[in-house]
């Protein structure tokens, strides 16, 4: 975590053998460099007289991202907590069990479609919007989510807009017939892991105490082998006990790769738990320290097996390179209540599906439109560059500042983490970005969050 | 093995290589910096960058008018592209009447059309994004057309005839740089044509990012009134004359295009330079 430390606001450096990559902050853009100019900027860097450093080199440009704020941007994804209610008692759950700290409750008919009539409505021919079901367990409320899936299909091919669907769901109700609906939708579907076997039954058991692993495995396979439009992915929640298995050892990350990309998953993610609605399971620096050490290993497989031209699809790292090849750069870290909105079973707006039932990201109703002082305030407070200490980290347009609701309820523990994991996935890409190049083309594999 | 000796800074990503002021280059050299966006531009010309964008064709930087074709695709010269994979590149132009109270769909004077061709990164936005390399649908008018022509009412009343033809990629792969195949060398600045005499003649004031003269030689008398030459005015007679190419009172292009720097007069503090000006002698050399 050294090499990845901040040190100034303006530049980042990457050595590798005697030359090195200067990552210049504003606008993300990445150039490899020469032993003497490496040493020289080392020693600026060190002696922390980088300031001048990019205009010295001919690199300074008008700001990319200044301080004007985004205003009233269209609003272009919602995800509908269709149900407020789960069938699994994860201890840490952001929604409280899926009840979002109330009692559970589902999403009537006329409210789902009142939603997907807002999206659509804000959509122009010709461009895209994203629907999502997150929140609790989704397919506890299957009719509805069908229901507003075909009212958004049926006003997308008659207005020329394209839709994406998705959805987030534990995989424990999933049948063989959702399979095929969401093939003819086109969904990303994630499915929510927390390992293999009992490592997974550990974090996410059923209400009565039994194990959901299996179960969820029968279900996804058939889902699996008909992926052609529809994607199905894996996102991995990593808490202490997940890196710290004791049966596996180090490498556990590794293993669950491995695994899910060979049980057929069209992208296997892993994310660290900040934030718990229990205040358990969340990762501490020392936990975080040795995940970033199992993420490498993983990204270290990437590597080879991208040299060696074979598809490894770890999302992490896939969509890291996708944006430094871009130059991405991001005055927030997501779309939250930007582009993107959370809507409560009672039609609520927030923030994002994780600010549904917290007062933090309220953001209007479905009725009463969209509060648009509450939004205009949130953005010109969650811009990076109001973030402490995010204004001058390196890493600010890469990260955006970190997860708001993350950020809002548990501050930024995992700053070392994050810096140390682009760090790592910059230096991949000086080496791939040769001979993969056509790894990095195409968006990265965006949920509704944009990010 | 010898290779080319690299640089000590190498643009890796595509934000780096689509920002990167090579050594010596100016500011102006770079897209964001120049002028060269509008029409024409004075650096270059990034209409034409579209013009070979579909095989076989070359249509107008900005029109939907082929202008040549390569030989196999020679049926289609002097015709129009009307639409490509299934979408219009014209569309009709909205604005206020002569009253400023309606808007109304507008006619242009000469050619009578109500409608203009898109500006073509706009009119392929659709293939841009998801068909370089691969065949389109192209639709164009059957027979010559050299006026504009209204697609809806062409195709009622005459044949059109669709091709399949690439697009070709607009990127050379991976990188930021312009496709050499889509946009030969020489294309961009191909279509420009004396910008320093006729835009200098013509914009007088600041249009140009370095602004000239207009108003030169300004006295005030004793009754108040305000006398001053304009710079382009052949005689300085204190009276200042209104631009106007046709006025013979004023220097005309042909003279800006042959001697420009005989008939222009340096400005010193606002007034015509002296016509010599002797140099500062170098202080003598004491032994
Ligand atoms: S949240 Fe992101 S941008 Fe802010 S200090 Fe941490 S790593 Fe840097
Ligand atoms: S990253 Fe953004 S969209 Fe995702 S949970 Fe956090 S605040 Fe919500």
């Amino acid at each position: 975590m050294a090499a990845s430390a901040p040190r100034a606001a303006d530049i980042h450096l990457l050595r590798h053998g005697d030359g090195g990559s200067l990552l210049a902050v504003d606008g993300s853009r990445l150039f490899d460099t020469d032993p003497a100019l490496t040493a020289r900027i080392a020693a600026a860097l060190a002696a922390g007289t980088a300031d001048g450093l990019l205009a010295d080199l001919g690199l300074s440009m008008p700001p990319a991202i200044d301080d004007r704020l985004l205003e009233n941007p269209p609003v272009r994804a919602l995800s509908l907590a269709v149900s407020q209610a789960c069938n699994l008692g994860c201890g840490y759950c952001y929604a409280g069990q899926g009840s979002f700290g109330r009692p559970p409750r589902t999403m009537p008919l006329e409210r789902a479609l009142a939603a997907v009539d807002m999206l659509l409505d804000g959509t122009p021919a010709g461009e895209g919007c994203t629907l999502a079901f997150m929140g609790g367990e989704p397919l506890v409320n299957r009719p509805v989510l069908m229901a507003a899936t075909r009212r958004a299909a049926a006003l997308a091919a008659e207005r020329g807009v394209r839709v994406n669907y998705s959805i987030t769901t534990n995989g424990t109700l999933l049948t063989a017939e959702d399979g095929a609906f969401f093939e003819e939708h086109g969904f990303a579907v994630t499915i929510s892991l927390d390992g293999v076997g009992e490592q997974h039954d550990r974090q996410r058991p059923f209400r009565n105490g039994g194990g959901s692993f299996a179960r969820i495995m029968d279900n996804v396979r058939p889902l699996l082998a008909r992926q052609r439009r529809m994607q199905v992915s894996a996102r991995v929640t990593v808490t202490p006990d997940s890196v710290a298995d004791p049966d596996g050892g180090p490498g556990g990350l590794l293993r669950m790769l491995d695994r899910f990309i060979a049980d057929g998953f069209h992208s296997v993610g892993f994310s660290p738990l900040l934030r718990s609605s229990a205040g358990t399971g969340e990762m501490t620096p020392d936990t975080l320290a040795v995940m970033l050490g199992e993420m490498i290993a993983c990204g270290r497989m990437f590597e080879r097996q991208a040299l060696a031209g074979r598809r490894y699809p770890f999302a992490n790292l896939l969509n890291a390179l996708r944006e430094i090849h871009r130059g991405t750069h991001r005055p927030y870290p997501c779309g939250a209540g930007a582009g993107y909105f959370g809507v409560s079973a009672e039609g609520d707006l927030a923030a994002c599906h994780r600010f549904v039932g917290d007062g933090a990201g309220a953001m209007g109703t479905l009725d009463g439109g969209l509060d648009h002082d509450a939004r205009n305030q949130w953005l010109a407070e969650r811009h990076v560059h109001r973030q402490e200490p995010c204004r001058t980290c390196w890493a600010r347009y890469l990260c955006g500042g970190g997860c708001h609701h993350e950020v809002i309820g548990a501050g930024r523990p995992a700053c070392d983490y994050v810096r140390g994991w682009l760090h790592y996935c910059l230096g991949a890409y000086t080496r791939l970005s040769d001979r993969c190049a056509p790894l990095f083309e195409g968006g990265p594999a965006a949920g509704p969050e944009g990010r | 093995m010898t290779g080319p000796k690299p640089r000590a800074l190498d643009p890796k990503n595509l934000a780096a290589q689509l920002y990167h002021r090579a050594r010596g280059n100016p500011p102006n050299s770079g897209l964001d910096s120049t002028i060269g966006n509008t029409c024409p531009g004075l650096e270059f010309d990034f209409r034409a960058a579209w013009r070979r964008l579909l095989e076989g064709v070359t249509l107008l930087e900005y029109d939907n008018l082929v202008v040549s074709a390569d030989s196999g695709f020679s049926a289609l010269e002097g015709c129009r592209l009307l639409s490509i994979d299934g979408k219009d590149v014209t569309v009709p132009v909205r604005g206020p009447d002569a009253s400023l109270t309606e808007e109304i769909t507008l006619r242009d004077n000469e050619t009578d059309a109500r409608v203009v061709t898109m500006e073509w990164s706009n009119g392929f936005a659709g293939v841009l994004q998801a068909k370089q390399g691969q065949t389109v649908v192209c639709e164009f008018t059957a027979r010559p057309a050299y006026n504009p022509v209204d697609p809806e009412d062409y195709r009622s009343k005459n044949p059109t005839v669709t091709w399949n033809l690439t697009v070709r990629p607009f990127f050379q792969a991976g990188t930021a740089a312009i496709d050499a195949g889509t946009v030969p060398a020489g294309v961009l600045t191909q279509g420009l044509c004396s910008p320093w005499q006729n835009d200098y003649r013509e914009c007088v004031c600041y249009y140009w990012a370095s602004s000239r003269p207009d108003l030169v030689n300004v006295t005030t008398g004793d009754d108040g009134r305000v006398r001053a030459d304009n710079w382009m005015q052949r005689d300085r007679t204190g009276s200042y004359v209104i631009d106007d190419y046709a006025d013979s009172r004023l220097i005309t292009y042909d003279e800006l295009f042959q001697d420009w720097e005989g008939v222009l007069h340096f400005q010193v503090q606002g007034h015509d330079a002296p016509e010599a000006v002797p140099l500062p002698s170098p202080p003598e050399r004491k032994p």
